[in-house]
């Protein structure tokens, strides 16, 4: 079975968009330059100066990204970093992935590899912006040696070194093999922000082109000769395990090489992607389900909510809360709000390339968020040791947390799959959408019990939160991931009292774009909104006053609130709600306005966005995760739940029934960035949760109806 | 209630081969197949090079055979080059174009239609490739990312580059062929145009809000 180009055109040189790895090559063509769409440049005369910048001889510099590119902009922001201390033109920058190095390339915040938390930019401002430094340094003392003059008296700015007084002048790449023989500075000086000229512009995303015309390389473009292509039959219970299977009909589909079983299910080995799914598709599987989660997302919500009356584990508690209700004249509100799990649905599912090569080496091709781990499983599934497994980190199409797992679960199974061969084809192991939805490791469900009191004169005096669900963490006692945005509660109430229940289920939980604020930004957030309202007070108004302490929440409210012009008249029949929320150190305010469809549901017309996330790298990039947050947000309050039904069989499967934000759905979006000579922080995730309590807010003034059950989609149906 | 809010464009309709795309199909199918069996390294494509060692054990080579005698022969056309396909008449377009193509720029997301990262356009309008199995393909014209040119597509590539669009950018090929269609019917597109042409497609970094300013901004440069 096999194609073939009838008639060679002037169009062939495209056929190579995906990555095509012949054995006959030498290894060389393997870095990662080669595997990523984005052309490093340079070639072979690509000069190291430090860990994370090269220099070609044809000028080029490429910057060696520690953090994965999944479209939050770590090769345009780290590029920026590096070009601004290196005086270089932003035509000459290129990114392409690190090499998986726990030590070299480590999140200086989590002290290993790995992207998430909005810490890319954090972690690496500093250090960026010194690897950038370092190389100016070294390409200045190698112009000095060169010309023979005092390296004081050189110049560097827009990729030209200069020295004036001779009339000397070069580009970067005919010093960089030179300059990589210099010894680096000790400390290397950076630059007054005053003076920056890069950092704070919006300069076009290094990846852009490559990703308008299908020539980025993805893991799922990864090619080898003779590959395998290899899917697994998974489980539709958490827990489950096979218990017998019949392969016979798999084994009849052309195309179909073997079948086996794995310690996650069933796989089927293929010669192509859709005899693998076909032979999957005719496999007989009995599952084991005695160690399997039974129950159904109901019954998951009736033991949750039974744990209120338990004793938990304390997260906050200032002030005295009990003595605070019990108060003469407090007026007390009390509401419970259910979180459903969540899938994160990016749109590349999961997926990785294993080859292995004549010295018994292998290379693994994926969207490595957490590279070192990855590597670290994969030497451990293999019976290798960590330096025979080279972790190639591609482009990636999303992640939202998903791709962040310790242990790495997901590759142990890809890894898995391959070791269960002889290993002598090359292997791509791919999820499919369904394998996606139902593979587990969610946003964990939480159950809120909130309580809040109200004294005579119209103050908040009390604050009591229960949050009862999985530890994301795994832990026994307090997880700080899941009373985080609570337990720091930014408003000023004398009495606050916030208790975690960690519940243990068979179902694998994860970290969803902005972790612990999905769901206490909304709680927080709309159980405010509702006791001001009970109180008589505006919504900003009456935040501003409990904010009295936080002075950046203040300054992003007021900037959302002067944007939407709040207090002018709305349109008949729309209504307006607003949120704020800290996630990552990074401060959001966003004012929504909605009117109700005409399907029954939130119509979500505007978004105004407020942002406070120190010096602004790359404002086009910020404004972007902003308004991605929020359609990302967005889209899970209204239609998203993933559940249980009867027995604990997961009910949803693919983009039909786990819904997506559309674009006819994507309400129009402003975003304005508060000036700031703060440290950096993250933006990646904390667009996301204001919005979905901005919509309930909204809601709950058109409608009287507030928001007690996420989806909201799933409160107008019952 | 949500299924009415998503228009898709899936616009199928079914073709049978002809027996004199089998006849031409096959003649290049014992050509391929020769060529792949040749012993000599130097004659191997690099997509079909097999380490010596690896060679008996190699599946595809006597399955390419033993399907020459009976198997149909899919003949069309793939960014106006035309090429055959003899395997399994049911493997969706999407896998040829990306499995034997190894043309990826068209993507997987969700395998039933729903998310659009599987567009081509299929003589002149958008095709999920996904659903759509090789068996009616026949004779047909596919354009795929790789592939697409013309006013359209110049302005729409041009649009996308200028405000930095994308961003896992993994949807973005579907998006784009969706959009060049739309400019193709409908130069001047109204928001709610835009609405019915891509809101079969889906994009979890919610690009949406750029997309819609791409695809005017596209429209103004061709108008002016």
């Amino acid at each position: 079975m096999t194609i073939h180009n009838i008639t060679a055109t002037r169009r062939s040189f495209l056929a190579g968009a995906g990555l095509v790895i012949g054995f006959t090559l030498a290894p060389k063509v393997f870095s990662a330059q080669a595997l990523e769409g984005v052309p490093a440049g340079g070639g072979e005369t690509l000069s190291p100066m430090n860990a994370f910048v090269k220099i070609g001889a044809d000028d080029t510099v490429t910057v060696l990204s520690k953090h994965i590119e999944f479209g939050q902009g770590p090769f345009t922001g780290l590029a920026t970093l590096v070009a601004e201390e290196l005086d270089a033109d932003w035509s000459q920058m290129r990114a392409v992935h690190s090499p998986a190095d726990d030590k070299i390339y480590a999140n200086l915040i989590y002290g290993l590899q790995g992207t998430g938390g909005s810490t890319s930019i954090a972690n690496s401002y500093e250090q960026l912006r010194k690897a950038g430094a370092t190389a100016r340094a070294m390409l200045v003392s190698a112009a000095a040696a060169e010309w023979n003059v005092p390296a004081s008296e050189i110049t560097v700015s827009k990729g030209r070194i200069k020295h004036a007084a001779s009339g000397k002048e070069s580009g970067f790449g005919a010093l960089a093999a030179k300059a990589a023989t210099q010894t680096p500075p000790a400390e290397p000086t950076l630059k007054d922000p005053k003076d920056f000229v890069l950092i704070g512009q919006e300069l076009p995303k290094l990846d852009t082109l490559s990703k308008t015309n299908g020539t980025a390389v993805y893991t799922l473009d990864v090619t080898a000769d003779n590959m395998l292509y290899a899917v697994v039959e998974h489980p539709a219970h958490f827990g489950a395990t096979v218990k017998s299977f019949d392969d016979s009909e798999a084994r009849k589909v052309p195309g179909v090489v073997d079948v086996k079983q794995v310690p996650q299910g069933v796989a089927v080995y293929a010669d192509n992607t859709f005899a693998a799914l076909k032979g999957r598709a005719a496999l007989k599987v009995e599952w084991d389900l005695s160690k399997a989660e039974t129950r159904s997302s109901d019954q998951l919500t009736a033991d949750y909510t039974k744990m209120f009356a338990e004793t938990g584990i304390q997260a906050t508690h200032n002030g005295d809360v009990d003595k605070a209700f019990g108060g003469q004249g407090v007026q007390s509100l009390e509401a419970t709000i259910v979180f459903p799990f969540l899938a994160h649905a990016p749109m590349e599912p999961l997926d990785a390339v294993f080859i292995k090569r004549a010295d018994g080496s292998v290379d693994v091709y994926n969207g490595a968020q957490f590279p070192g781990m990855d590597k670290n499983t994969t030497a451990k599934i293999l019976n290798l040791d960590p330096a025979q497994v080279r972790v190639n980190t591609q482009i990636t199409g999303g992640s939202f947390g998903r791709k962040a797992q310790f242990g790495s679960p997901y590759i142990q199974e890809a890894a898995g799959v391959f070791a269960a061969t002889d290993g002598r084809r090359p292997l791509k192991h791919m999820w499919t959408r369904e394998d996606d939805i139902r593979g587990g490791y969610y946003r964990p469900m939480y159950v809120h019990k909130m309580r809040g009191a109200m004294d005579a004169d119209g103050q908040i005096v009390g604050w009591d939160q229960t949050i009862v669900g999985q530890s994301i963490m795994g832990k026994a006692d307090l997880d700080s991931t899941s009373v985080e945005g609570a337990s720091d509660l930014p408003y000023t109430i004398p009495n606050l009292r916030v208790i975690a229940h960690n519940t243990k289920l068979e179902v694998p939980p994860l970290w969803w774009r902005s972790v612990g604020h999905t769901h206490t930004g909304f709680a927080v957030e709309t159980f405010v909104d509702e006791l001001l309202q009970k109180v008589g007070k505006d919504p900003v108004e009456g935040r501003l006053a409990l904010l009295s302490k936080e002075p950046r929440h203040m300054g992003t409210l007021k900037k959302v609130a002067e944007m939407a012009n709040w207090g002018s008249p709305v349109p008949d029949g729309r209504q307006r709600g607003v949120a704020i929320v800290k996630s990552f150190d990074t401060y959001v305010a966003q004012i929504v306005e909605i009117s109700l469809g005409e399907d029954g549901a939130p119509r979500v017309h505007k978004v105004w966005c407020a942002v406070d996330c120190g010096v602004a790298v790359n404002p086009n990039v910020i404004a972007a995760q902003m308004e991605g947050g929020i359609g990302y947000g967005l889209g899970a309050v209204l239609f998203d739940a993933i559940t249980l039904g009867d027995g604990g069989k997961i009910v949803q499967s693919n983009f039909h029934d786990y819904r997506s934000l559309r674009i006819n759905e994507m309400p129009a979006i402003e975003v304005a960035i508060i000036p700031s000579t703060e440290k950096p922080t993250g933006v990646g995730e904390p667009g996301v949760p204001p919005v979905g309590p901005a919509v309930a807010n909204a809601w709950r003034r058109l409608t009287n109806n507030p928001v007690r059950q996420l989806p909201i989609v799933n409160v107008l149906s019952a | 209630m949500w299924a009415n809010a998503v228009k898709t464009n899936s616009n199928q309709s079914t073709r049978q081969p002809s027996e004199n795309y089998f006849k031409l199909a096959r003649w290049f199918l014992v050509l391929v197949a020769e060529t792949c069996l040749d012993p000599s390294p130097d004659a191997f494509h690099v997509r079909c090079s097999l380490d010596a060692q690896d060679r008996p054990t190699q599946a595809s080579t006597p399955h390419v055979r033993s399907q020459m005698r009976d198997t149909n022969m899919i003949t069309f056309k793939l960014n106006g080059q035309e090429r055959t396909f003899d395997g399994d008449p049911e493997t969706p377009l999407l896998w040829v174009i990306r499995d034997f193509e190894k043309l990826t720029g068209t993507k997987y997301g969700c395998g039933i239609a729903q998310c659009g990262a599987c567009t081509v356009h299929m003589d002149g309008t958008t095709r999920r490739s996904c659903i759509t199995p090789i068996s009616t393909v026949e004779g047909s014209d596919i354009i795929t990312i790789e592939g697409i040119e013309g006013k359209e597509a110049d302005a729409i590539h041009k649009a996308w580059v200028a405000i930095d669009v994308p961003q896992c950018g993994y949807c973005q090929s579907g998006q784009i062929m969706s959009a060049v269609a739309l400019l193709q019917t409908t130069p001047k597109p109204t928001d709610d145009d835009i609405d019915g042409a891509m809101a079969g497609n889906i994009c979890r970094c919610a690009t949406y809000h750029r997309i819609r300013q791409a695809i005017h901004n596209a429209a103004d440069t061709m108008e002016g």
